[in-house]
């Protein structure tokens, strides 16, 4: 299969400015809470053409900047995000709309769209902006889009605020369809809902993966949602990821200590797992990440090593990768 | 629209205000018809009372009818105070929108010339403005436009921070719309509403500024306005008080109106506040 997307040693730091009062305070020696975030720490994923990569991890570490990554939305600071073997290029520059190939999902869907745009401008506006069709040809192209997303004409001259939560998706993912892209983002996209109609358009996004042979990047803390989507998830802790595996693989052989305790909190019927110690304390801040392994100071088989030495993603079998030296050097 | 109506009138007092207005702008609007010649015009007996000689609201002391003069002086009034404030807003939104969308070094030097506009005594600055330029109806448009832009400029810079980060401004992002369709197709309708509502009120407050102006001699020589009724009225408050009482009256009660419509408007259109009887 042809990667569509690639990340290599992608990394995105957010600078918190000092202000005036901030500087003023600092001269006088008060400490400063100026620091710099780094959300997302050297990164590398590649995703196929028609693959669904699940990402999980708390809230905090990082998964939703890399999404916007993904995405164009955030530019990224080191590193490289190759679209088909290409650097990503500046999207309002290409006029064919060939720059759209990555579309996003968001999670809150009354604020993903403009909520004084009719349903019909929202969906069909990029596409005329970048020349796909035609203004007159605007309304057809509207109706399919809609029909494709299992929703009705009627909806096209309504605003957003006349639908339900997962009829608002619907219709974001149609706008985000509307430009052909061979890659979703869904970052969070089903949390907002209930829980029946997080079924539905979850089944509704494996029907269009199907349909259109889309890649996915699928974002969420859910893991049971994940597993039901992915071919392969990666597991990120404070802006790394520390492992990725495929989906079964992961799920009955996790390695990283971090996994194991992220599954053993799914609630389950299955007592495998539920000897596994649970998370203790609060994820570290990332402002101040701790030195060596990220996960040392919640890790329950933490060595000396691990809190001076940053371990690598090391490949195991199977496509497995882990970045903990612990059961590295057990397997 | 109907909802917005609906909302509206549930404010007794900003209905009010709306039909003084409506009355006030039929008046301007048929100024040339009430009083069909200049109202500068020496019209009979000088200093006649209220219903005297044939004065509604009496005459002035060269012999200008008050009533005239308060008509046309409506007209003045309105035009001047929606033009300067149409201008205020298109500045402020250029500025608030730039420095708010593009944030950084930009927003820097933006704002900072917006605080040094707004660091200026606003009317000490207009009448420094006019008289620089000549009284004339442009320079006092302008001098109003020119001193009470920087509100709008940090209105509109405070809704483009807070709309720039929404997710419906990223998926804009993501579908490859260029920066200005975005700031004018996306951000600039969904701050609309708090526009409106410092719109009314600026109206307000431009008329002041012009009255005042025009009280202290600045005001167009060739145009009607109450500040002006006012200020040729004043050395004889005590003699004929209704020369400069009916003009007063007259800004009083516009005013009053267009806050009342401003604060109508607030309610009507500010989601958050909307419950709040």
């Amino acid at each position: 299969m042809e990667t569509v997307i690639e990340l290599r040693s992608v990394q995105r730091s957010f600078v918190t400015e000092p202000d005036l009062a901030d500087r003023i305070a600092s001269m006088f020696g008060a400490k400063s809470s100026a620091g710099t975030l780094r959300a997302v720490d050297g990164v590398d994923l590649a995703i196929a053409e028609g693959e669904v990569v699940g990402l999980v991890g708390e809230s905090g570490c990082g998964k939703s900047t890399l999404g916007r990554i993904v995405a164009g939305i955030l530019p990224q600071d080191t590193g490289d995000v190759l679209f088909k073997g290409r650097p990503m290029v500046d999207k309002t520059r290409c006029k064919d709309g060939s720059g759209l190939g990555v579309q996003m999902i968001f999670q809150n869907p009354a604020s993903a769209l403009d909520p004084r745009q009719k349903i019909i401008d929202a969906i069909t506006e990029a596409p005329i902006a970048h020349g796909l069709i035609k203004r007159s040809e605007a309304r057809d192209f509207a109706i399919r889009a809609l029909e494709r997303v299992g929703m009705r004409e009627d909806a096209l001259d309504r605003y957003p605020h006349q639908f339900s939560g997962g009829q608002r998706q619907r219709v974001c993912i149609a706008r985000a369809l509307a430009v052909n892209p061979s890659v979703v983002v869904c970052d969070e996209a089903v949390a907002s809902l209930d829980v029946s109609i997080q079924a539905q358009i979850i089944n509704l996004f494996l029907d269009l993966k199907e349909e259109l042979n889309l890649s996915y990047l699928f974002i969420s803390h859910d893991i049971s949602i994940v597993e039901h989507v992915s071919d392969r998830i990666a597991v990120m802790y404070l802006g790394q990821i520390v492992e990725l595996a495929p989906t079964r693989e992961l799920l009955e052989n996790p390695q990283h200590p971090y996994t194991r305790a992220l599954l053993a909190e799914v609630p389950s019927l299955d007592a495998r797992l539920s000897e596994e110690h649970a998370l203790t304390g609060e994820l570290p801040s990332p402002l101040n990440p701790p030195a060596g392994c990220r996960f040392h100071t919640r890790c329950p088989i933490a060595t000396e090593t691990c809190r001076s030495d940053m371990p690598r993603l090391e490949l195991l079998n199977g496509g497995h990768q882990v970045r903990c030296p612990v059961v590295q050097t057990k397997k | 629209m109907s909802t917005f109506w609906q909302r509206y009138k549930r404010n007794k007092s900003a209905v009010f205000g709306l039909a003084v207005i409506i009355i006030v702008i039929i008046m301007a609007a048929t100024a040339n018809f009430l009083y069909p010649f200049d109202p500068f015009r020496l019209a009979g007996k000088p200093l006649s009372g209220p219903g005297m000689n044939g004065f509604w609201l009496g005459s002035d002391s060269l012999g200008r009818d008050v009533a005239a003069g308060i008509v046309h002086g409506a007209k003045t009034s309105l035009l001047i105070g929606l033009i300067a404030t149409l201008v205020a807003i298109f500045i402020g939104i250029v500025f608030g929108a730039f420095a708010g969308y593009y944030g950084g070094r930009l927003d820097d030097i933006l704002m900072r010339i917006t605080e040094i506009f707004q660091t200026i005594p606003s009317f000490i600055f207009a009448i420094l403005l006019v008289a620089i330029m000549k009284p004339s109806i442009v320079s006092i448009v302008i001098a109003i436009a020119v001193v009470s832009w920087p509100g709008v400029a940090r209105l509109v810079r405070g809704e483009f921070l807070a709309l720039k980060n929404r997710e419906f401004v990223q998926a804009c992002h993501t579908l490859g719309m260029n920066d200005l369709r975005i700031m004018l197709r996306e951000i600039l309708p969904n701050c609309m509403s708090p526009i409106i509502v410092i719109g009314s009120l600026m109206v307000a407050t431009a008329i002041l500024i012009e009255s005042g102006l025009a009280f202290l001699g600045l005001g167009d020589p060739n145009i009607m306005s109450w500040g002006f009724q006012i200020g040729a009225g004043r050395t004889m408050l005590r003699s004929a008080w209704w020369v400069c009482t009916f003009p007063g009256v007259a800004i009083l009660i516009t005013v009053l109106a267009i806050n009342l419509v401003g604060e109508g408007l607030n309610d009507a259109l500010n989601p958050r506040l909307r419950e709040r009887n």
